[in-house]
């Protein structure tokens, strides 16, 4: 009997590999994966069949959430079974690069004849494509955040519209805040919000953080900076929002512009990703402005969607991958149609993008994008320093314990990439 | 009269062999490649800095063992961890229990119910996650507002780190009591009914019934439940990631969630495996003592 387990053992496991893989899959077809399973996905769709129309080749897109995208993307890799084109977000790349899983793209974006040319990349969002002097991807989009606020509510309270093109100070966002904030029947809840911080808590605190004219880390990225007077002010911002005025429920998680279709809140900060949900969904007129500037200088958290190739993907099958980059690089001005700001000049500055008035208030914070640390250790940090940045938000420290404390994390995190 | 059994022809022997064999291979097959296989790696793992991408393997002989002592969120994930398999596998449990005796007394309407009991079991947890997400939510959740109703002050379930675990089990409890109440029914159903009268006639009310019959007789299955149940708990991972992410500042991370993170999201696919082999070093330890106790009593009646 053993015999007979043994052998339907080897059997199965000699027949389990043979079939699968990058290598046994026709050239003709390729796979493009990405975690955009909101509207944005739609979008995909129109841009893809023009490339399987141009190209006569087939696409096989697999739209995943982000949330378990990455996992089944690194297995797909480590297996020597990689999508020929994939996604990955600016602050994800540098950690990929720096373990290996991603094919520098020097000879095509570098030579005499590169894919793009290089007088039409957006600087910005070009230079986040790169770890240690090698590029390694494609920038799709570049997108940030914004104020998105309920009109009617505005109406309700007699108060004018923020301007679409520049932004409100902290003072001006506060007074509005606190007009807007309704507790009828006086319970110590109101019934309706100012306004709300992103889901996301980080990115508001980022934003502020260098509104204040701080970051995260010292120049050379190896130590923390974030316990800083710059850092004082930032995060007793949003804590004074919750705490001291107010005028923003406790982030407990949940998507924030839930609550803005519900009308329980008036301004929301989140990044230009929603606007398509929201114009299919909410009830009510609404507007977006450009995120406000409560610190010394402007400057809004920003981030971008790049494709790119793995390293394990065989060689002969990167002449269609790069043609598929290229034209996923090239559609920006659709792409742009599921709230995205393209990565390159003609696009941006494209008559049927500048048509689009909803993409104003982000278009017009263009020159104040920041990104995070194009660090490997990036994602690390911001899982230890959100924690603590949301421990003072909700109240459990102090501001300048919750900031030591985040100071302390990140420098336990620096070590251990360093070691 | 005696039967003398007679040995099987060798042919119909070595067919039944051969059947036997085959019944179980896909079983086999799957445990070797899905267990067993993935065990041995992992265990290999936890001695390297295997590099997932590029396949590099760099020796790190116990280095990742050690590091776990320079590690603050393992302790921290571990203490978590055990907080919550004490809650959810008492608390979880008596509610099983309790929904079960409930079921066993048989009513008018008892099939509805157990649907009911049993559905948040065929829930994924991604749906159960958003749902219990609004109804804790401090400012906008059903659950304050019934609270306010009754005069009772709101609770900020998921951002007050003595509250969060609790909503966690709470979540859990609710998605996952189902199961083990049919478990406990079928236990509770196979206790001879005639147990129950003579104890009746003797004069035992309802609660010594219950601890001097039930109990003894159920042991079996309260040592299945239990010893399940704990080895889930040590495990959770899928319902504080999509309730709480962890927090508030790391109250609701637990074991497993770190294990996850360092394997990938920080991609030391070394440390994880060195991370989960002390897991199930400490499973089994937990798991061996608990069953030895909840078995340890011989009633039989």
């Amino acid at each position: 009997m053993f015999r007979i387990i043994a052998m339907s053992l080897c059997i199965l496991l000699s027949v389990l590999p043979a079939g699968c893989g990058a290598k046994s899959r026709p050239l003709d077809r390729l796979q493009y994966w990405n975690g955009f399973t909101g509207p944005d996905g739609n979008i995909t769709r129109p841009i893809v069949e023009a490339f399987e129309k141009s190209s006569g080749l087939r696409v096989e897109v697999q739209k995943m959430p982000w949330s378990t995208y990455f996992d089944k993307l690194i297995a797909a890799i480590a297996a020597g079974d990689p999508p020929d084109v994939f996604v990955l977000h600016f602050s994800e790349l540098a950690s990929y690069a720096e373990m290996g899983a991603l094919l520098p793209l020097n000879p095509y974006l570098e030579g005499d004849r590169p894919l793009v040319p290089r007088e039409d990349r957006i600087t910005s969002a070009w230079e986040r494509c790169y770890y240690q002097g090698t590029p390694y991807g494609l920038p799709l989009d570049v997108h940030l955040l914004g104020l998105y606020y309920n009109k009617a509510l505005f109406d309700k309270a007699g108060l004018p519209y923020p301007s679409a093109t520049d932004p409100l100070s902290g003072d001006e966002m506060l007074r509005l805040a606190k007009k807007l904030t309704v507790d009828e029947d006086d319970d110590g809840v109101p019934e309706t919000w100012g306004f709300t911080f992103s889901g996301a808590p980080f990115r508001n605190f980022t934003s502020l953080l260098w509104q204040f004219d701080g970051d995260l880390l010292s120049p050379d990225l190896r130590e923390p900076a974030i316990a800083s007077p710059q850092g004082h002010a930032a995060l007793q911002w949003m804590v004074d929002c919750v705490m001291k005025y107010r005028v923003s429920p406790r982030p407990e998680g949940l998507d924030t512009w839930q609550y803005f279709l519900q009308g329980r809140v008036a301004m929301f900060v989140e990044g230009c990703w929603v606007l398509n949900g929201l114009k299919r969904n909410a009830r009510f007129p609404w507007g977006v402005a450009p995120l406000f500037q409560a610190g010394s200088r402007n400057a809004v958290w920003a981030t971008g969607h790049v494709v790119c190739m793995s390293r394990t993907l065989p060689p002969e099958r990167r002449a269609n991958a790069l043609r598929l980059m290229k034209h996923l690089s090239d559609t920006g001005v659709t792409w742009s149609t599921s709230g995205m700001i393209p990565a390159r000049h003609s696009q941006v500055e494209d008559p049927a993008f500048l048509q689009n008035d909803l993409l104003k208030p982000f278009v017009s914070q263009l020159g104040w994008l920041r990104f995070e640390p194009n660090s490997p250790a990036g994602i690390e940090l911001r899982d230890r320093y959100e924690q603590s940045v949301i421990t003072a938000l909700v109240g459990l420290a102090p501001v300048d314990d919750a900031l030591n404390d985040a100071s302390d994390r990140m420098a336990r995190v620096l070590a251990w990439w360093g070691k | 009269m005696t039967q003398r059994t007679r040995p099987l022809p060798r042919r119909r022997a070595s067919w039944k062999r051969l059947r036997n064999g085959l019944f179980i291979t896909p079983y086999l097959v799957l445990f070797v490649v899905w267990i067993v296989i993935p065990a041995v790696a992992g265990l290999a793992i936890s001695f390297t800095n295997w590099n997932i991408f590029t396949g590099e393997v760099g020796f790190a002989g116990l280095r990742n063992y050690v590091r776990v002592l320079d590690d603050d969120l393992f302790l921290r994930s571990l203490l978590n961890t055990i907080r919550y398999t004490a809650y959810s596998v008492l608390a979880g449990n008596a509610v099983s229990l309790l929904l079960a005796c409930g079921l066993a007394r048989g009513f008018r309407g008892k099939t509805l119910f157990q649907t009911i009991f049993f559905a948040p079991v065929v829930l994924s947890i991604g749906v159960t996650g958003v749902i219990w997400a609004w109804l804790y939510n401090g400012d906008f959740g059903l659950l304050n507002q019934w609270l306010q109703s009754l005069g009772i002050p709101r609770i900020h379930w998921l951002s007050n780190p003595h509250w969060a675990m609790i909503s966690v089990v709470i979540m859990v409890i609710w998605a996952g009591a189902g199961f083990n109440m049919m478990i406990y029914l079928a236990g509770l159903l196979n206790v001879p009914r005639g147990l129950y009268e003579a104890a009746e006639l003797d004069g035992a009310n309802g609660w010594q019934r219950f601890m001097y019959i039930t109990l003894p007789l159920m042991k079996y299955t309260f040592a299945f439940t239990i010893t399940v149940s704990t080895m889930g708990a040590f495990q959770v991972f899928d319902q504080p990631y999509i309730l709480t992410g962890g927090g508030p500042d790391y109250a609701t991370y637990t074991y497993v969630y770190h294990i996850y993170s360092n394997g990938f999201r920080y991609f030391r696919l070394g440390y994880a495996s060195a991370l989960s082999v002390i897991l199930a070093l400490l499973i089994f330890g937990v798991v061996f003592v608990q069953y030895r106790l909840l078995t340890r009593s011989r009633t039989e009646y």
